[in-house]
């Protein structure tokens, strides 16, 4: 098996994985990694290691370490896609021609559930979907810088969105 | 509630956020609707729900970790073709680097934006660690090969090295930057620098050794924008990821840095208490300046707290440790640390002796804002000797101070008052005092305005 070649010490790659086998295991098992997805992410930290070994003096600690984080962004994108796709499908459905008892009943869930959001997340979501609102003018209209508007929004669209899938929270409402 | 319900599938896309659009609206207007069954299946594939694969792992089996049969050979396939690529590039960079060095810096930053051949990994990691070598002695220097290494890392082909990792090279080049400018006083730059490189390091590789790298520096700006709350938190964070690493020396580093701000913040005996278990986590070898600067600290820190023969036995301990660092200004910071300690043990002959070699040495290498320091320190000596004419004649000598471009403009204003006080005849050693306490504060804090003290 060829080795990396580098200032520091050689590591062969297969003695690397050799070792880090059961501990990269454990990180996926902890952070809840699906089996299909594990393969791109330890791919991804092997890259990144053949390009950075020479400033690593502990590969192995390092490339836990950077598995974790990996795992951790695994999520954070995957959160950050759900919410985009949550913002849009209302969006679309509110630009879309319905009937009008869909449209009307879609209007009163939509405002049952952004009712239940905190405060700041109402007034944001209520000028977003009401008002048709763009984030700048959100950011303006609020007070918020214009930087933070983005985040601000994700927060408020994570609120709706576990709302939007929690048990019993929104059923009698809905009624 | 209709009758409908989307299919399992199409609950787990959505949760996914694949939905094709049509399908997206239905789904949110049926979970919006309330539908319990189908929430309850589309909380099963919100991120971070899935149960743990195994609460024990087993032995190592490559399909735990997904690479297996297939995956794993494509794998080693690319990471060797890859390797043998960054090999070529290593045995050419120092010899594009030195080419480059060559060259005026105009003709440098055109160079790497349009010929191919300085567009390679290797060589804006060598343009950028040679910029962070130079950090300690020569700014300039530090700020310019950032710089190129910036331009380096902005013009590598994302198709070849990954987006991820040339953001990651980006961000340690904004950082060295930033540095730099913080060094240079130009906070407000070093600032907006910063927060470029903390941008791309979310859009980086996750190395968390490059997120730690950032953090330290950072962690300095803060300081210098006298926020050392946020300084001692970034350190800390930054020292805790070196640690989970492996990297001590790094740690130790860090560490230092952190101590030095906790002491200006005024918790010198917490400062003092983890500077010695910082200390410990230095190679020598590796950064003589780093381990030098520690024990520095540590023994300036103690002559703070008033232990000045615990001081006095640990400067003659570290003797090596300045003398390991080779440079001239190692020995003029020795030497001022002992006049001080001198002062305070009563020797003042040994204390001015000292001081007047410091003041000399730094005033030569053109580092006035340490030589005015010295001058101050002398006058307040001389003041409390009665030696009036030695004071004036201190005065004199610092006139090419004030023609130099070097010394920002409060420091200049407050050496005025220092002047004045002299030629009117109405010195004393509360002015010299706060005017040197000043001075020595004004690059942490260049904003800040001198205020003489209120005449008692």
């Amino acid at each position: 098996m060829e080795s990396f070649e580098g200032p520091s010490a050689s590591v062969s790659f297969e003695d690397l994985l050799e070792e880090l086998g059961p501990r990269a295991r454990g990180v996926f098992a902890r952070y809840g990694i699906p089996e299909q997805d594990r393969g791109d992410l330890v791919q991804d930290s092997l890259l990144v290691f053949l390009y950075k070994q020479s400033e690593v003096r502990e590969p192995q600690a390092w490339l836990l370490g950077t598995l974790r984080k990996k795992c951790l962004s695994y999520w954070r994108r995957r959160r950050h896609k759900l919410y985009r796709g949550v913002d849009a499908a209302i969006l679309e459905s509110l630009a879309t021609q319905a009937p009008a008892q869909e449209s009307s009943d879609f209007m009163r869930d939509l405002g049952n559930a952004v009712a239940r959001l905190p405060a700041r997340c109402r007034a944001v979501l209520t000028l977003r979907y009401r008002q048709g609102y763009e984030p700048a003018e959100t950011a303006d209209r609020l007070g918020y810088k214009r930087s933070g508007i983005y985040k601000i929004i994700e927060r408020c669209l994570a609120s709706l969105t576990s709302r939007m899938v929690a048990s019993g929270l929104l059923s009698g409402e809905a009624q | 509630m209709s009758s409908y319900h989307p299919d399992p599938a199409a609950l787990e896309r959505f949760m996914k956020g694949e939905s094709e659009p049509q399908e997206g609206r239905e789904v949110v207007r049926h979970l919006l609707a309330g539908c319990d069954e189908c929430r309850r299946e589309a909380r099963r594939h919100a991120p971070g729900a899935q149960p743990p694969a195994s609460s024990r792992p087993s032995a190592w089996a490559p399909e735990g970790v997904g690479l297996a049969g297939d995956a794993m050979a494509r794998v080693q396939r690319d990471l060797v073709q890859r390797s043998a690529s960054l090999a070529t590039e290593r045995a050419e960079a120092l010899g594009l680097f030195r080419e480059l060095e060559s060259l005026p810096p105009g003709r440098q930053s055109v160079l790497v934006r349009n010929s191919r051949r300085f567009q390679t990994w290797t060589l804006a990691e060598l343009v950028l660690a040679e910029a962070f070598e130079a950090r300690s002695g020569d700014v300039q220097r530090y700020q310019r090969l950032a710089e190129l290494g910036l331009a380096l890392a902005q013009s590598l082909d994302e198709a070849t090295y990954t987006a991820p990792l040339v953001a990651d090279l980006e961000a340690r080049a904004w950082a060295y930057l930033g540095n730099a400018l913080r060094i240079l006083t130009r906070l407000r730059a070093a600032d907006q620098a910063f927060r470029r490189a903390r941008k791309l390091l979310d859009e980086g590789t996750s190395d968390p050794l490059e997120e730690a790298r950032v953090l330290a520096l950072q962690a300095s700006l803060r300081d210098q924008q006298g926020r050392p709350n946020e300084a001692i938190a970034l350190a800390s964070r930054a020292a805790r990821i070196y640690l989970q690493l492996g990297e001590e020396h790094l740690a130790g580093r860090t560490l230092i840095a952190k101590c030095a701000f906790m002491a200006r913040d005024g918790r010198t005996d917490s400062a003092v208490a983890d500077l010695e278990r910082a200390l410990e986590l230095i190679e020598p070898e590796r950064e003589p300046y780093v381990t030098m600067a520690g024990h520095h600290n540590l023994v300036h820190m103690l002559h703070n707290q008033g232990k000045n023969q615990e001081a006095l036995k640990l400067l003659a301990k570290a003797q090596p440790v300045y003398r390991k660092f080779g440079k001239p200004q190692a020995r003029w910071r020795l030497q001022w640390l002992e006049a001080k300690i001198a002062l305070a043990l009563g020797r003042p002959r040994e204390a001015e002796h000292a001081l007047l070699q410091v003041r000399d040495g730094f005033f030569e290498a053109g580092i006035y804002l340490d030589a005015a320091v010295a001058c101050l320190e002398l006058a307040h000596l001389y003041l409390g000797q009665g030696r009036l004419a030695e004071v004036r004649e201190l005065a004199a000598w610092m006139v090419p101070i004030f023609k130099s471009q070097e010394v920002h403009r409060e420091v200049l204003a407050a050496l005025s008052v220092f002047r004045r006080a002299v030629e009117e005849e109405r010195l004393t050693a509360g002015l010299v005092q706060s005017v040197a306490e000043y001075l020595e504060q004004s690059p942490h804090n260049p904003q800040r305005k001198f205020e003489p003290p209120s005449r008692s």
